[in-house]
């Protein structure tokens, strides 16, 4: 059998070849006008509030928000200016019956400051556990929510368990915030204003893993 | 028509920034190793089943690929396996090997890892992870290439989309710093440098120098800002510099070696294929006229005659 070959052509050109040639120049076209789409959406997504992106904000929130999140304030329009530290009361089961009629003094520990510390190295994992901690503190601090408590709880059962206080039953949560000192403006700076706000007491959670990271 | 025409044979003809796309790929490999390595003997504690992670995948893949890939978070030897491929991964990228494979393995468990647990994460990440997302579409190291290949228009487009996206990051910052208060009176540097979470000690009484708080409080703010027209004028190489500069400072002073790492490598892919010859060849010259002064001192003294 002899094969039949039909080829096309149209003004002396090969009609599948230059077809081919249309569509790749117009999968070449849709290719640009997706780079300038996207980071059109980006930028109404990622610059301050704007009347357009106040109008397209469902569908921004849609693409960009939901598989390209991004956001690139970075320290502005205001930088945190606040050390929000978590602070951890151990408690027995005595003192928990007590605990109604207010919280001992003594006995509290700064679990922040001492990952704050050791940031110092700066070739360490420090530096980026002290967001895990800080990040909570500060979020639950400006609105209290689940995740951050839970987060919280976690970290200061750890904590407990580091420095061998495994047999406690509950432990008692603090806030405080450390809020810097107005620029001195060539004077002495006074010391730092310091609130604390108390969080609650939870049940220890015995599961969560050894940090090792508080061992004396 | 003839800025449709040079745009057209800009992104057809030949594929750009591929020493830029190398330091990129070598850039984000150590980041993610240096990351991988610091935290590893914390994983459990942060990704694992008992961990503090919290998150999941699905608000990005949807329920039911979500639920499969959340499955790497129900034991502590699977988070173990994420971050194996996620070493690999970013191993290949360091050393050139496989890259769009090892682009993809790393963009997939990084992602993983990047969702159990947001709390851990800075702007690198989220830069990380985008980055990776256009990297996919580059040309393979060493890869085989003819001009006017689909896939040579591909690499352009992944190159332009990385050069949008450091613009979007340092234009929008620059953008959001100058409606801050603080940062217009010039001492937000201050109150950033007193909070123990951000900076280093050493740094707290650095800042209170009036000086050195307005310069590093407007220095960034306006270089940002200006940082898309810089790029693309003549002063395009000492921005760049300036910019690597920058970064050196925020790794040392707050401590953010691994953000710094992916800026310093997006800025160094900025450089053209071209400016890297011209750097490489003064750099040779510089050298060359410094091996030559000890030559022409030996040349003089043998023309000192004999006393």
């Amino acid at each position: 059998m002899r094969q039949i070959r039909v080829s096309f052509s149209w003004k002396g050109k090969n009609v599948p070849k230059t077809i081919g040639v249309w569509v790749m120049n117009i999968i070449r076209v849709m290719t640009v006008l997706w780079l300038v789409a996207f980071f059109t959406l980006t930028l109404l997504y990622t610059l301050p509030t704007t009347p357009i992106e106040s109008t397209l904000e469902p569908f921004l929130d849609a693409t960009i928000g939901t598989y390209f999140d991004q956001g690139w304030d970075l320290f502005a329009p205001g930088p945190v200016d606040t050390d929000y530290a978590l602070l951890v009361r151990p408690l027995s089961n005595d003192e928990f019956k007590v605990a109604g009629k207010g919280l001992p003094n003594n006995g509290w520990y700064d679990i922040s400051s001492p990952v704050w510390a050791k940031q110092g190295n700066i070739f360490s994992a420090y530096p980026r556990l002290s967001n895990v901690i800080t990040q909570a503190t500060l979020s639950y601090d400006n609105q209290p929510s689940q995740e951050p408590l839970k987060l919280m709880v976690k970290f200061a059962s750890a904590f407990c368990k580091d420095i061998g206080k495994s047999n406690v039953s509950y432990i008692a949560l603090m806030i405080r915030e450390r809020h810097s000192v107005p620029w001195p403006e060539g004077k002495a700076p006074k010391p730092p204003a310091i609130k604390t706000k108390f969080v609650g007491i939870y049940r220890m959670d015995r599961s969560v893993e050894n940090i090792n990271l508080y061992q004396i | 028509m003839e800025p449709f025409c040079k745009t057209w044979r800009w992104l057809g003809n030949d594929p750009h920034q591929l020493i830029g796309v190398r330091i990129l790929q070598i850039a984000i490999g150590a980041k993610l190793l240096f990351d991988v390595f610091t935290e590893l003997p914390f994983a459990t504690f942060l990704w694992g089943p008992n961990g503090v992670g919290w998150g999941s995948t699905k608000p990005v893949l949807g329920p039911m690929l979500g639920n499969i890939f959340d499955l790497f978070f129900t034991t502590d030897t699977r988070i173990f396996y994420v971050l194996s491929v996620l070493i690999i991964g970013a191993l290949w990228l360091l050393i050139g090997y496989n890259t769009r494979f090892a682009t993809f393995i790393t963009l997939i468990s990084f992602f993983i890892i990047h969702q159990r647990l947001p709390e851990i994460t800075d702007a690198g990440d989220t830069l990380t992870i985008l980055v990776l997302i256009y990297m996919l579409f580059l040309l393979p190291h060493r890869a085989k290439f003819s001009s006017g290949q689909f896939r040579v228009w591909l690499h352009n487009i992944g190159v332009l989309a990385i050069i949008f996206q450091l613009v979007v990051v340092y234009f929008t910052s620059g953008l959001a710093k100058a409606d801050g208060d603080w940062w217009q009176q010039g001492v937000a540097m201050y109150y950033i440098s007193q909070v123990q979470w951000f900076m280093l000690p050493s740094s707290h009484t650095l800042f209170i120098n009036p000086w050195i708080v307005t310069i590093a409080t407007y220095g960034p703010m306006v270089y940002q800002l200006l940082f898309p027209i810089a790029i693309i004028s003549r002063v395009k190489l000492p921005w760049i510099l300036l910019g690597i500069l920058l970064h050196v400072g925020i790794a040392v002073f707050m401590a953010m070696v691994s953000f710094s790492t992916v800026m310093i490598g997006l800025e160094l892919f900025l450089i053209s294929d071209q400016e890297y010859v011209q750097i490489w060849k003064r750099g040779h010259l510089i050298l060359g006229k410094l091996v030559r002064i000890p030559n022409a001192s030996t040349s003089a003294v043998s023309k000192i005659p004999d006393l």
